[in-house]
């Protein structure tokens, strides 16, 4: 199968100037600008396949957006090659548009003034959509997201969570088959972030789309993702299943014990390495392979009352992921 | 393409509805607006109340110089200013982005966005000014003038359009020059002189300044019979020119666009 | 030594968009230089006029120099930042007022403006040598600066009011725009005052807007003897004091007003 999204070598570079802060700094930028190339995005390739639904993880500044905005034909890339659906992005072709959606940052597609319903007739003439798939897409957008009231409401009048509903139904009323959404969840509820992870699953299985996926909160991707691509620096560092990361790069395991009588730290040292203690309950790091021999000597020598065996967060492995990253660069 | 006149249909539909829902907003637009009609009025009888020509040009001929500068400025305040104020926002805020990922031609999507009805109400002045004076002054105007100005001012509103989209394109590597837009204007008012006054400044400017100038002061002059050949022509070939070339340096712009990182 | 220190981060901050503060010098410079060249090419009609073409010239040049340095922007800083997007707050928990605060952070961008204006001044008399009518009179030169002074104070606090009725007015765009136009009309914008039609020009004498161009730039020609120049002070004064009282009026009204209802 060929994949519907192809990138080779990806690199891109901005300049960036520097100067020091103070009112000398101004002076002195004035007469001598210093800058340096940053490399955002370094040397990356990657493929992926229709309907897949991937989570794209970095920190600040690891180059997620930039690589989003190459794919999405926003931003030139310094060299590489990009495919999607066998356009290249940054020709800009109209039919390459009408199929892809990125939804970021400050959404301001709506007009203040004026109901959603009217942006959403806007996008329709601007994406060239026949009267009866609007409709379709319209109804069945406005039931999956819940808004069925309030579309022929003035946005000024509408709550922020109407409005963001609002903001992304008017995103998808062409049907787009390539989906990038960044940072979709930031700044909104946890109500409204798992909402929005159902809506994006759903949108997924319906329609087929393929979305790739940046965000901050480990939440998003646990719960959408089965694939993964670990981005930092401008480099990918690791690209695959969200399980593997866990089997890869986490040797432990936690067993988190409740003792229903108080138990001393002495007695738990053999055991594995204490990651907390308390009288009366202990969270223990042991190797994988031994997880299940601890757990049952901790059931048969002690007071247990709760016993847990859980893998280390996605969070933490990824950290050290990034930690050891930069230990190798340096 | 049919299509364009779709989307602008709905923008027209969309702008109007804007009024209805903004009533105080409309109010004000139309202050503003006649505000500063009457304003050129004003202008141009202080500052020949105590003159007798300018230029060659009588004050009469200058004070309808002035109003036809009314009526067609007020027509591009009609269909273009907004649409220029909001780009330098947009690219200032980079939010170009959402622009540019639409499957339709930028230039148009960005010019065509914003439509301040308001200014019917200007032109309406304008227009009723300038009929009560050509009666007042008592200067024959026959209907191949009219038929001459109102085509003049097509191609004056191309031009001056593509003279402001040029100017626009330089935002893109300095979008901070928020203020570029007042500039403009200015520069637009430079179109209330008469032309021989323009061409007394230093010629380095004269590349820049003309252009702006010819967009009023040819269908002026046709209104006022006073055109020569040379004019049209000259309008004619320019217009074309910078429209061309506001497209083709659009596009290159664009090229260099960088949108900022998160 | 607080208020240098912010006056100073200010003029840093003013001078990081240097070039977007050469563009508001270089708007009204352009209107003038071509009302200049405009005199030049009119036939006067009529007795009893009193420019020359060096006048006149002198008369723009000051204009732009003093129209930049002593006309304030803050209306659209107060009605749109602080009232409406509700900045206010930050400056009702600071120990001093907002008028005063206000003024503060405007310095560096008069000074700016004004500096932009005497360097072009400057290398216009180098390069263009035109005889620019100057007051020689040196005894005058204190009363100048206070008639400069006040020619702010009261340019400010108008402006002050006007985006202070915010507070009421939530869409006062059309206000703004205009006061803007009465400004420059009134204020010897277009022409100088006694060459305005006279109904004009008695409506002018009459309010603020001459004081805040018109005499303070007529004043630096050396048009105005002494008697008159303390004459424009005590009204400068008069004016500056009512619409000192007009503005606290209007601020203790509607600071209640936007503490009670918030943003």
């Amino acid at each position: 199968m060929t994949p519907v999204i192809s990138v080779k070598n990806l690199t891109k570079s901005f300049r960036v100037y520097k100067k020091e802060p103070g009112f000398i700094g101004s002076i002195k930028s004035l007469i001598n600008r210093k800058y340096y190339d940053k490399k955002a995005v370094d040397d990356i390739s990657f493929e992926i396949e229709e309907g897949e639904l991937v989570g794209f993880i970095g920190p600040n500044g690891a180059g997620k957006t930039t690589t989003l905005k190459c794919l999405s034909g926003l931003i030139f890339p310094t060299s590489g090659q990009v495919s999607i659906l066998g356009f290249t992005p940054f020709d800009r072709k109209k039919d390459f548009l009408k199929q892809i959606s990125l939804v970021m940052g400050q959404k301001n597609q709506l007009w203040w003034d004026l109901p959603p319903m009217e942006t959403f007739l806007l996008n329709k003439e601007i994406y060239e959509v026949p009267d009866k798939a609007f409709k379709k897409i319209i109804d069945e957008l406005v039931t999956l997201m819940g808004v069925e009231d309030i579309v022929n409401i003035q946005v000024r009048k509408l709550s922020l969570g109407q409005r963001m509903k609002c903001e992304l139904i008017a995103q998808l009323i062409h049907h787009p088959k390539i989906l990038f959404l960044d940072e979709p969840t930031i700044g909104l509820d946890v109500i409204m972030q798992q909402r929005l992870r159902d809506f994006i699953r759903e949108y997924n299985r319906r329609f087929k789309a393929t979305i790739i996926l940046t965000s901050h909160y480990m939440e998003d991707v646990k719960d959408l993702c089965k694939k993964v691509i670990v981005i930092d620096n401008g480099k990918i560092l690791y690209h695959g299943e969200l399980n593997n990361i866990t089997k890869k790069y986490s040797a432990n395991k936690y067993l988190t014990v409740v003792f229903n009588k108080p138990v001393e730290k002495e007695r738990l040292m053999h055991l594995g390495q204490i990651k907390s203690y308390e009288p009366t309950a202990v969270t223990l790091s042991v190797k994988r392979s031994n997880s299940n021999i601890i757990a049952s000597k901790l059931l048969s020598d002690f007071p247990v009352e709760d016993l847990n065996i859980e893998e280390p967060d996605i969070q933490e492995i990824i950290r050290k992921l990034f930690l050891s990253a930069k230990h190798e660069i340096s | 393409m049919k299509r364009y006149l779709k989307i602008y249909q709905r923008l027209i539909k969309m702008n109007f509805a804007i009024i209805v829902a903004y009533r105080m907003g409309f109010i004000n637009s139309i202050i503003s607006t006649i505000g500063w009609g009457v304003f050129q009025i004003i202008w141009i009888y202080m500052l020949t109340y105590k003159t007798k020509s300018v230029f060659g040009w009588s004050r009469a001929e200058l004070i309808i110089l002035a109003v036809c500068y009314v009526v067609i400025i007020a027509i591009f305040h009609l269909l273009f200013s907004r649409n220029f104020e909001r780009l330098a926002r947009i690219i200032d805020r980079g939010q170009l982005d959402a622009l540019l990922l639409k499957p339709v031609d930028s230039q148009f999507l960005i010019s065509v966005w914003i439509i301040r009805y308001a200014n019917f109400f200007r032109i309406a002045m304008g227009i009723g000014f300038l009929a009560f004076l050509i009666n007042n002054l008592h200067i024959t105007i026959s209907a191949l003038n009219v038929v001459g100005f109102l085509v003049l001012i097509i191609f004056g509103l191309v031009l001056l359009y593509s003279l402001w989209f040029i100017f626009s394109t330089f935002l893109i590597w300095f979008p901070q020059l928020t203020n570029l837009v007042d500039f403009l204007y200015t520069i637009n008012g430079m179109s209330r002189y008469p032309t021989e006054m323009i061409k007394t400044l230093p010629f380095y400017l004269l590349p820049v300044l003309i252009p702006f100038t010819i967009t009023i002061v040819t269908p002026t002059k046709a209104l006022l019979g006073r055109i020569l050949a040379g004019d049209v022509v000259g309008l004619i070939l320019i217009t074309f020119t910078l429209f061309y070339f506001s497209r083709v340096f659009w596009k290159f712009a664009l090229r260099y666009y960088t949108s900022a990182s998160s | 030594m607080k208020y240098l220190k912010i006056i100073f981060l200010h003029f840093e901050h003013v001078f990081e968009n240097r070039l977007r503060s050469f563009i508001w010098f270089l708007i009204p410079l352009m209107n003038n230089l071509l009302l200049i060249v405009f005199w030049k090419g009119s036939v006067i009609e009529g007795k009893n006029f009193q420019w020359t073409m060096s006048s006149i010239t002198s008369y723009y040049f000051i204009m732009t120099i003093v129209g930049s340095m002593l006309s304030s922007h803050i209306e659209e800083d107060v009605s749109e930042y602080d009232i409406q997007e509700g900045d206010l707050v930050r400056y009702l928990t600071r120990p001093f007022s907002y008028y005063l605060a206000k003024f503060i952070e405007e310095l560096p961008y008069r000074l700016l403006q004004g500096s932009y204006g005497i360097i072009l001044f400057v290398l216009f008399i180098v390069f263009f040598h035109p005889v620019i009518a100057l007051n020689t009179n040196l005894t005058q030169l204190p009363f100048l600066l206070i008639i400069l002074a006040f020619g702010f104070a009261i340019s400010f606090t108008l402006k002050m009011i006007l985006g202070l009725t915010t507070f009421w007015f939530k869409e006062n765009g059309g206000l703004f725009e205009l006061y803007t136009i009465l400004n420059i009309v009134l204020s010897g914008g277009i022409v100088p005052l006694d060459l305005a039609p006279p109904i004009l020009r008695n409506i002018s004498y009459f309010l603020p807007f001459s004081y805040t161009g018109y005499f303070p730039i007529i004043a630096i020609q050396g048009k105005l003897d002494t008697i008159e120049i303390l004459k424009v002070i005590s009204i400068q004064s008069f004016w500056f004091a009512g619409l000192l009282i007009l503005s606290r009026l209007i601020w203790n009204r509607g600071i209640k007003i936007f503490t009670a209802v918030g943003q």
